[in-house]
Parts: C-alpha cells; structure tokens; sequence
C-alpha cells in the first residue's frame, strides 16, 4: 500500500534524535574545549545554518537551545578555541558563526571574532586545502562584509569555476567542497554576482552525486547533497522522490536504533559501530533536519 | 564529449588484446564460461578493435569450444553470441546447438509473463536475429511490471534488470524512445547518471558497464557520461587488463585475481568503450551483416 509522507516526516524523527542526544553535542553547557564535543557541535550548527533564518524556528528544540547559550559563553568559548587553535579548530568554529550572524545580541561579538579569525588567518598565513580555505573566505564574506567583499567575492567564484573533480572521485572531501560550492554560490548569487557558470555545473553534479549517494547508501553525503540541492532551488521531481524517500527511511530506521548508526552507513568501513559512525549518524540528523526545515511550509510530498 | 586521439585508442585495444593473447596462452584449464568470456573479449578485440591478433585468439577460443562438452549452466545471451561467433569462423559446436535447441524448447513453453522478463527478451530478440523465432515486440515488454524509481538505487539486482529492460526496449539503441513513449524515460534520464557514477564508484564495473551502455541506447549523453567512459579508460592496467582493486574490498573475495576479475573486468570495459566509439550495439550481432 502507498503511504503519503511529507517533509514533516524527515523533520520529526531527525529532531527528537538530536534532542535526545543533545548531551553528547553541546560543548558549551559543559563548559569543555574537547575537541571532539566542539566538532559534533560545529556540525549540527553548520547544518542549521544553510537554512532560511525564517525556518529555523521549526528547528525546537536545539535551535532554541542554542539561542539559550549567553553572548559571553559563546563568545569565550570561541575565543578559547581561536587562542589554542590549530587551523582545523579554525574551521571548525567557523559554522557556530554562520548561525550566531543571525542573532542580533550576538552581532557585535561574531564581529569581532570574525576580526581576530581575519587576523589569524593572515597573520599565520595557514595554509588549509583549497576548499577548506574557500570555506574560511566564505565566512568572513558572510558575517564581515565590509569593503572585502567584492575582492573576496571575485576570488570565490573564480576558485569555484576551476573546482570541478570528475564526480567519480565522490567521496567525502568531494562532498564537502560540492558542499561549500554550493554555499558560496548561494552567497554569490543573494549578492548579485554573475553564477549562471557554477549554476550550470551545479545542476548536473549535484542530481548525479545525489543518485549515487543513494546507491552507495551514504545516508551522510545524500542529506548533504540534498541540501545543496534545496538551497539552490535546483531539485526535480524524481528526485524528491528517490532521494527523498530514501533519506527518510533511513533517518526513521536510524531514529529507532538505540546508538544510532550502522548499516545505512559507510560500506567500506566494516559493520563496527565506532565513533566515526557517531559523527556520521549526527551528519545525517542534523542535514536531514535541516533538509525538512527547509521545504517545511511547503509540506511537499516527497514520495508515495 | 570526450574527444581521444586514435593513437590513444588504438594502444588502448592493443595493449588490452595483448594482454588476453598473454593470459589465454598461460591458461591450463577452462570452464564453460571463461571460455565464452575469452572467445567474446577476443572477438570484441577484433571487431571494435580491428585487432588481428584479437581474431586468432578467437579462432583458438572457437577450436576449444567446438571439442569440448560442459555440464555448467552458462547466461543465454553469452551462449547465443557465442554460438553465432563460431558460425562465423567456420566453427560447429553440436554440445552448444544442443543447448540452444533446449533453450528454443524453454522459450516456447514460457507463459506471457515469463516471455516478457528483460532477460528473456534479449534471449528472444538474439534468437530471433539468428532467424530460429520470430522477434518479441515491443508491446510484450510493457508486460513486464518496471519496478519503481525509487527502487533502482536500493537494489543492485532490480537496478541490473532495469537497465536490461530499458536496452531491450530501445531495441538497443534502434528505436526511438521518443516515439514509443518509453514509461520511466524521465526517470531514467534523471537517476541512470548518478547510479553509473554510483556502481563505477564501487568499482562494480559490471554493473556500471552495463548502465553506460543503456545510457548510450537511450540517448543519454551528458557529462556523467562522459566521466564513465573516462572512468573505464582509466580502469586499464599497465598490462592491458581492465581493473584497478579497491584495496578496502576487493581482494578479500577474489580467489583467481585473473580469472575471476580481471577477465570479467575486462570484457565489460572492453564491451562498453567498444560501443562507444562503433556505435554499434554487441547485442544487434553487428557482425552479421
């Protein structure tokens, strides 16, 4: 029998999930620097923040959470990880901000984090691979604005026409920087910038990567690249079908699994639940959250 | 579109030719279906690749088939192009013409639902290429209940019969799909790409052949496409075979790295590239003519 499923369906069991482990997540409540808390929480608040600032009220209960935390304990526990950090932390606290933009109480703080990131960077001249370096710019681009923009703007869309890998190199780093092009064409375009380029190529990798996801049963990449997908306006219909529907019944079989994570993901990694499939369980909730918040209103049907 | 140097193909099929002369001469014993697999591979070698040396392995491959018996089952579609290679060399095989006369029998004793199976339509549209029945139409594959897009990418065996059923239905690449309003033609467009991508990126080359060949029968020629063809091109080892191990998967299950996968390897990219640049479909016998 054909059973009716909407976005709300994705939404529902990816965020009671994240709830339920929001213990496992927050580094801030705990006032911790562990690294590894800093990089779960990094990757739930770099989900969230691909989505329209209007939806991420549906986003209760961690968005509201997060919105608990004060200016001052987000702010030093920024600036602890700025002073100890090592270019990855750098980048991993780079997310955090792209939410925080968008909270007024905490303006003045994510520009002057954004200042001392600015300063950082330059000042140590880091050297990070090319599309974690995009990432970087693409922040300061976002939340510092300033006369930067139009120079850093042109930079970004010229590193972006000259990343094009053949898709059958998809893996995980693929995924990222398909990821972050997207993102920064995203920006290029809320700016007005010429991205018909980016667009085009976008349109074709983006669908393609998605289906093999699919077929390579990384629920990871696939609630990634759907994103991607959503936030360019560029899904179709069979894709909200088949990648849709597929997504969503591994977010419910995942929601039902006590630790959270196996067979849906990583094939070539072995069946042994560790702690990579912890990380990857939390990609794929808070994606897929991210994912339904995105197209929540619309209550599109995403398959039969 | 991928635009490669004639110089560059021709290596490519001499190199891949020269490793299956090396590697058949080397072999001491063979079953039903490596023998198949280096008769077809050699008679691919010689008609896509024009190669000589493709056509005498064939013909030795064609000697030791016609002398010898075989208790293993073997695909039918392998056995029907076998059997028709032979016939063109000068060969005769009474133990396969017996099977292809069983296989007549079996056909003949199918119900309507059974004849419409993807696989027993390519069985029908060889057998009837060699005149011995009359061709399936495409009216009788419509009969066969496609399984629903959102399926393909769950199943690699659903997902296999799919595209074995879009290639017949495009009567490999003969028919205008446009014209006989083919079902799921969109949903083919949008998910055979990313599932090529999908099953080359798990080094599945059998699987990811097979799609690249359904891509090109369907007109599908786009940028994914392109990068599978390029893909396979880059499967070829220093030694001519197709076939580059995934070093987290592979070997844990192969016995006979040879035999059991770059053989096969082989003949899939060799089969594939071949139809990529003739045009011309190994399942339209185009030899026949």
């Amino acid at each position: 029998m054909d059973v009716v499923l909407t976005q709300k369906d994705l939404v529902a069991p990816a965020t009671l999930w994240l709830d339920a482990h929001w213990d496992q997540i927050d580094p801030l409540r705990r006032q911790e620097l562990d690294p590894k808390r800093w990089s779960n929480f990094c990757l739930v608040t770099r989900a969230l923040c691909w989505c329209p600032p209007e939806t991420t009220e549906n986003l209760a209960p961690f968005a509201k959470k997060f919105r608990g935390l004060t200016a001052e304990l987000f702010y030093n526990r920024i600036l602890e990880n700025l002073v100890l950090c090592q270019p990855s932390s750098l980048l991993s606290v780079s997310p955090s901000l792209l939410f925080a933009r968008r909270e007024p109480e905490l303006a003045t703080t994510v520009q002057d984090l954004v200042d001392r990131i600015s300063w950082f960077r330059h000042g140590l001249r880091i050297e990070l691979p090319a599309h974690q370096a995009f990432f970087l710019r693409a922040v300061l681009l976002v939340v510092g604005g300033g006369e930067q923009w139009a120079i850093e703007a042109g930079k970004l869309r010229e590193f972006l026409l000259f990343n094009d890998p053949p898709l059958w190199h998809l893996d995980s780093e693929l995924v990222e920087s398909l990821l972050l092009t997207s993102y920064g064409t995203a920006l290029l375009r809320e700016a007005s910038i010429e991205s018909d380029e980016l667009i085009h190529y976008l349109a074709w990798a983006l669908p393609t990567a998605c289906v093999a996801a699919g077929f390579l049963r990384r629920a990871d990449w696939l609630a990634k690249l759907l994103l991607c997908l959503n936030l360019l306006g560029l899904e179709t219909p069979f894709l909200r079908e088949a990648a849709g529907l597929q997504l969503m019944r591994w977010v419910r079989q995942l929601a039902k699994e006590a630790e959270g994570f196996p067979p849906v993901i990583d094939q070539f990694q072995g069946s042994k639940m560790g702690k990579p499939h912890q990380a990857q369980a939390l990609e794929v909730m808070a994606f897929s959250a991210a994912v339904g918040t995105m197209n929540l209103s619309s209550e599109q049907e995403i398959g039969r | 579109m991928i635009v490669q140097s004639k110089a560059f193909i021709s290596s490519v099929w001499e190199r891949s030719v020269g490793w299956l002369a090396d590697f058949s001469s080397s072999l001491k014993s063979q079953n039903l279906y490596h023998s198949t697999l280096l008769l077809l591979m050699a008679w691919i070698g010689f008609v896509y690749g024009r190669s000589d040396k493709g056509k005498r392995i064939a013909i030795e491959q064609a000697g030791l088939l016609q002398d010898q018996s075989y208790e293993e089952d073997l695909d039918p579609r392998m056995l029907l192009v076998s059997l028709e290679i032979l016939s063109k060399l000068g060969h005769v095989s009474p133990h396969l013409e017996e099977r292809v006369a069983g296989l007549m029998e079996k056909v003949a004793g199918l119900p309507g639902e059974g004849k419409s199976h993807p696989i027993m339509l390519q069985v029908r549209h060889l057998l009837a290429q060699m005149e011995l029945i009359s061709p399936p139409l495409f009216e009788e594959a419509l009969e066969w209940q496609i399984p629903d897009p959102s399926e393909w990418a769950m199943n690699r065996e659903i997902l296999s019969l799919v595209t074995e059923w879009l290639s017949f239905a495009t009567e490999f690449g003969k028919r205008d799909v446009q014209e006989c309003s083919l079902p799921h033609l969109l949903a083919a467009r949008a998910l055979l790409p990313g599932l090529a991508l999908g099953a080359l990126r798990a080094y599945d080359l059998e699987l990811g052949g097979q799609i690249l060949r359904c891509m090109r029968y369907l007109n599908i020629r786009d940028q994914g496409y392109d990068q599978g063809i390029e893909f396979l091109y880059l499967q070829q080892r220093s030694d001519g075979a197709f076939g580059v191990l995934n070093p987290m998967v592979r070997h844990l299950t192969i016995r006979n790295l040879e035999l059991d996968f770059l053989l096969p390897s082989s003949f899939v990219a060799l089969w594939t590239l071949g139809e990529f640049h003739s045009g011309q479909a190994l399942m339209n016998l185009p030899w026949r003519s």
